[in-house]
């Protein structure tokens, strides 16, 4: 049997952390990224965080707008809109439910 | 490997995506790309790793279709030149991507869909109108025509809401939009044909004068001494050329005999009536069709002196005709006449 890799549980859960970064406040792509791992999501790829963003904003989720910088290129900026707060909202519920259950059920190991 | 480069790398990587889908996954990865740049000196591929493993990542958390799909058989000629072609067309776009101004424009292209579809239901539409009535409409010229073409457009912006899903329905969907695109282009050549036309003849208010009824379809003009006129042209007070409706009492100008085009208001017409066109034998030599000898010859001229035009108003405050020229200055016969002969020149009064 194959040991559990973070990189394998992100992939589940990164919509949901990408989402969660953006609650806090608009962001551009790189800055999700930093945020991600300031968080202590170390192993976030820049591909996974671009990719999920332009997913995210394909579905409908996101905002986004372009904004110009003096001394670097222009960043674009995502933001949550209606269909993102919802979604949001979903998955924190299926996630904490979630994560309760695993905790119940390793509660023995580390006990 | 700077960014560009490396953005350029990723982009060849994903070539294979439909062009769309492209598009929408990178539109800002050289933004992005020179922001992760920025941050260190350390080079992209050290940090990023080879730009095929980063497009495969992007591939995976897009939720693209996996490139292996296409690789499992082998593909056939057409899917491989089809490929191709949108391989070098999506290259292509990535190239020109790197220009701002192609970047706004590729960028505002999706919005004007809906557009396309309004027109796309238009033209389709008004083509089944023109060929179900055989008529060429550019616009609908009746209730059912009309009917018809909204009809048409609204279906069209429902397939176009709908996306083409499954090869079938998309093979039609490309159809329908060539189809939809060489009808406008060519409705839009032959309106353009038709207004560079139209001004020049339609500027032109006719004056229709012996309807139906009165039964004049033709005028003989004379001089005062019965000499038969011909080429006269007729205007009203406001230069509009007066013209008869020969084809009403069953005759038609015959061209046949003219050397040039005549103007409708130079009489007397050549007319030849349907009945000796048609209905004489098989092959009426082109000889045999009467060229204008005015019916009543000059010999019959009734004392009476007909029609003898109350020439052209002279010393009357009327605009006169831009172009009247008449060609055929009628001589007055030495015959002594008397004297106030009418010139038909129109003399300008002011």
């Amino acid at each position: 049997m194959q040991c559990v890799d973070s990189s394998q549980l992100l992939k589940g859960v990164l919509d949901v952390a990408v989402l969660a970064v953006l609650h806090e406040r608009d962001s551009y792509g790189y800055d999700v990224v930093r945020r991600l791992r300031e968080a202590g999501l170390e192993d976030v790829g820049d591909a996974s965080v671009y990719g999920t963003l332009r997913r995210l904003f394909r579905a409908g989720s996101l905002t986004s707008y372009v904004v110009a910088s003096d001394e670097g290129p222009h960043r674009k900026y995502y933001g949550l809109n209606s269909v993102g707060r919802a979604q949001l909202a979903a998955s924190a519920t299926t996630w904490t439910a979630f994560a309760a259950t695993m905790n119940d059920l390793l509660k023995e190991v580390h006990a | 490997m700077d960014a560009n480069e490396y953005a350029q790398a990723v982009r060849d990587a994903l070539a294979d995506l439909p062009a769309a889908d492209l598009e929408e996954l990178v539109e800002d990865l050289d933004d992005h790309l020179a922001e992760v740049a920025a941050e260190s000196d350390v080079p992209l591929e050290e940090r990023l790793g080879p730009p095929e493993a980063y497009a495969a990542e992007l591939r995976a958390a897009y939720g693209g279709r996996p490139e292996q799909e296409a690789a499992t058989a082998r593909p056939g000629l057409r899917a491989r030149v089809g490929s191709w072609v949108s391989g070098t067309a999506a290259r292509a776009h990535a190239r020109a991507s790197r220009f701002v101004p192609y970047r706004q424009a590729a960028g505002f292209m999706p919005e004007l869909r809906p557009a396309w579809w309004v027109l796309r239901g238009y033209a389709l539409g008004l083509l089944l109108v023109s060929i179900s009535t055989t008529s060429t409409q550019f616009v609908p010229e009746s209730i059912g025509a009309w009917l018809f073409t909204l009809a048409a457009v609204w279906v069209s912006v429902w397939v176009g809401r709908r996306g083409g899903e499954g090869r079938w329905r998309r093979t039609l969907l490309v159809a329908a939009n060539v189809v939809a695109g060489v009808a406008v282009l060519v409705g839009m050549v032959a309106v353009a044909e038709w207004n560079g036309r139209g001004p020049a003849e339609s500027r032109v208010q006719m004056v229709e004068v012996g309807l139906a009824g009165s039964g004049v379809y033709n005028i003989y003009p004379y001089a005062k001494d019965g000499t038969p006129l011909r080429n006269v042209r007729l205007y009203d007070q406001d230069g509009r050329p007066i013209t008869l409706n020969p084809e009403m009492n069953g005759y038609f100008i015959d061209r046949q005999c003219m050397q040039e085009p005549a103007p409708a208001n130079e009489y007397p017409l050549p007319l030849t009536s349907f009945t000796d066109a048609y209905a004489g034998p098989p092959f009426p030599a082109p000889t045999s069709t009467v060229c204008p000898v005015p019916a009543p010859g000059p010999t019959a001229v009734p004392t009476g002196a007909p029609i003898v035009p109350r020439a052209v108003p002279t010393g009357l405050d009327m605009p006169v005709p831009a172009t009247p020229e008449p060609t055929v200055t009628p001589t007055p016969a030495p015959a002594p006449s008397p004297s106030p002969s009418p010139s038909p020149s129109p003399s300008p009064s002011r």
